[in-house]
């Protein structure tokens, strides 16, 4: 009798234990639809030309220009006739969203992966290496009127989403989001002076020599690729939250974060070195950088939480101590580029502005021309040939000080 | 093997009663009218957020056999709000004597007696409630397989000790608006309970 009552006391202990409450939520919301790793693995596959839908980064090399569709791929345009441009043949890369390249080595990310592309020939690229699981789970654009189900990481990356009614237990998790595309992503995009663009992105590549720099929105991924076929992953370092683009200048690395500027020496390529941060406003801040001078526009209202509508013109001779050196009006100012000492500002509903800034602090006495019938969201000026973003295609024109000519546009689709 | 432990308990619960039943030889019959009003908590795990609340039940039914009886059940129980379970209850006693061991199921709904409630700390890494939101607590179904004694004092009159599984799904709503979304909190219990019985 004893031995059952003993018996009976250690179950019902276990019964106790056992006996918790499950709690459960059920909901409309964004379900996850996956695409396994071992396709993500075996996606990459030139295919015929496409549309462009959705552009992001651009990246000029020799007479190609590629452009990347986000997400999906990337774009070969053979652009040895700026008048015409021919569009050639279309990468496919699931979840492609930046690039950079180096010699005939193309880097990109495919969602979770590093991946390089041979370019030696453009009719037969192919992928070379591939470095997996190195940057963030990120997940796509969804439908902001529903939540987030739960996400299973095993079961792959997520491609999409479908709106239908889930249960699962209560649970948070941050993840990174791909932002919405928006013409203003496209317009932060291009190339530098250095040829290493920004984009709108949770992954930035940049290149200084044999170094590859992958940022994602904390942590800096630096590869060494003097084997462009093979990078080898020097190291990652966390540098913060918050980073929104990076671009490389000679040996110093600027990063565009939500709210200011974080310059790094690279001197050492793979020790980056901190040196300054010149805090200004918001991410809605195109900047580029010439010689020892940083432009950047700020444009007041939608999201731009300001309402400063203004060309800043910052001095960083002293890479330690960025100093804002003036600051001229502007009516709602989106991209500006420079090329010596023309500088390309889209002014919003007043048009394309064309100065002279070989004086920075008189920069508003020397405008040059004026194109209030070009609105553009961005302008990249390289070497004669200015490429204007809009909202419905990408312009191409040639410049000469005043002279701006029409050579050709590339749609983009619906 | 939540059930197997259960079912083990039963078992041995129903063992261990048996020895002292043998001396009990007066025929009882169950047939007829019965009121079984009981009184315990329903136990669990340390991890839960109510961990015993107390519980209320009173059985109106008939014994349609001399170890059958089927009946009705309505109560009281105290979580994290009040509600007012509704069951349908059968049971089968396992002898026709004054004391026996009996096995019984209820199965039911439990109405809300609150209009609102808040569970922060339930719903603090919810992706969908605020964490400050005002919940509508809707009730839900329940299920209470267990087993028990009873024992007569008189013809009329005895007492129960009984122990159950309990299976209790609640709902909520968020107050005052129209949307799927829907909070389901699902509640495994250990039932203890005292009874008393009429007849």
């Amino acid at each position: 009798m004893k031995k059952h009552i003993f018996y009976l006391i250690i179950l019902t202990a276990l019964i106790l234990n056992s006996c918790t409450d499950k709690i459960s939520e059920i909901f409309m919301a964004n379900s996850p639809i996956y695409m396994s790793y071992e396709e993500l693995r075996s996606a990459v596959k030139q295919v015929a030309p496409q549309d462009l839908t959705k552009p992001g980064k651009m990246y000029f090399k020799d007479n190609y220009i590629f452009i990347v569709e986000q997400m999906k791929g990337i774009h070969v345009i053979d652009n040895s006739n700026p008048s015409s441009p021919q569009n050639i043949s279309f990468i496919e890369i699931p979840g492609t969203v930046d690039i950079a390249i180096k010699g005939q080595t193309l880097y990109t990310d495919s969602y979770i992966d590093l991946v390089a592309l041979d370019l030696s020939d453009l009719t037969d690229i192919k992928e070379v290496y591939r470095s997996e699981d190195i940057l963030p789970y990120i997940l796509p654009p969804y439908n902001e009127d529903y939540p987030l189900a739960q996400i299973d990481e095993d079961k792959g990356v997520v491609i999409g989403w479908e709106v239908k009614k889930v249960k699962q237990s209560p649970t948070y998790y941050y993840y990174p989001m791909m932002r919405e595309f928006t013409m203003m992503d496209a317009a932060t995009s291009g190339i530098n002076s250095s040829g290493v663009g920004v984009g709108g992105s949770m992954a930035r590549f940049g290149i200084s020599g044999t170094t590859l720099y992958i940022v994602d929105n904390s942590d800096l991924h630096i590869y060494n690729i003097s084997v462009a076929n093979s990078p080898v992953l020097v190291k990652s370092n966390s540098i913060g939250w918050g980073i929104e683009t990076m671009f490389i200048m000679g040996d110093h690395m600027f990063f565009g974060t939500t709210n200011g500027m974080l310059i790094y020496d690279i001197s050492v390529p793979v020790s980056p070195m901190y040196l300054s941060q010149f805090w200004h406003v918001t991410s809605c801040d195109p900047v580029v950088i010439q010689d020892t001078i940083a432009y950047v526009t700020l444009r007041g209202g939608n999201n731009c939480q300001n309402n400063v509508n203004e060309l800043n013109v910052i001095s960083i001779k002293d890479y330690r101590n960025p100093k804002l050196i003036e600051a001229y009006p502007m009516v709602g100012p989106y991209g500006l580029g420079v090329d010596g000492n023309l500088l390309f500002i889209c002014d919003g509903d007043a048009g394309l502005k064309v100065y002279d800034v070989s004086d920075p602090l008189s920069i508003d006495d020397h405008q040059i021309a004026h194109f209030p019938n070009i609105f553009a969201y961005d302008v990249i000026p390289l070497n004669g040939n200015l490429l204007l973003i809009g909202d419905d295609g990408f312009y191409q024109y040639s410049y000469s000080g005043q002279n701006i000519q029409f050579l050709s546009k590339i749609e983009i689709s619906e | 093997m939540k059930n197997l432990n259960i079912l083990l308990v039963l078992l041995l619960f129903g063992s261990a009663v048996q020895g002292q039943e043998e001396k009990s030889e007066t025929t009882f019959s169950h047939k007829g009218y019965y009121n079984a009003t009981n009184f315990g908590i329903l136990a669990g795990s340390t991890k839960n957020e109510n961990k015993a609340p107390f519980s209320f039940m009173m059985i109106n039914g008939y014994g349609v056999t001399d170890q059958i009886a089927v009946g009705i059940g309505f109560g009281a129980e105290f979580l994290q709000e009040s509600y007012l379970p509704l069951v349908l209850d059968a049971r089968y006693y396992f002898r026709k004597q004054k004391l026996s061991p009996f096995i019984f199921f209820q199965g039911g709904y439990s109405v809300p007696l609150d209009n609102e409630t808040e569970r922060y700390h339930l719903i603090y890494y919810s992706s969908i409630w605020s964490g400050y939101d005002i919940m509508k607590p809707k009730g839900g179904w329940l299920i209470n397989p267990g087993v028990g004694i009873k024992s007569m004092f008189s013809e009329n009159l005895g007492i129960t000790f009984s122990i159950a599984y309990r299976f209790q799904r609640l709902n909520y709503d968020k107050d005052g608006e129209e949307f799927d979304k829907v909070l389901v909190i699902d509640m495994n219990r250990l039932e203890i309970k005292l009874g008393i019985l009429f007849k």
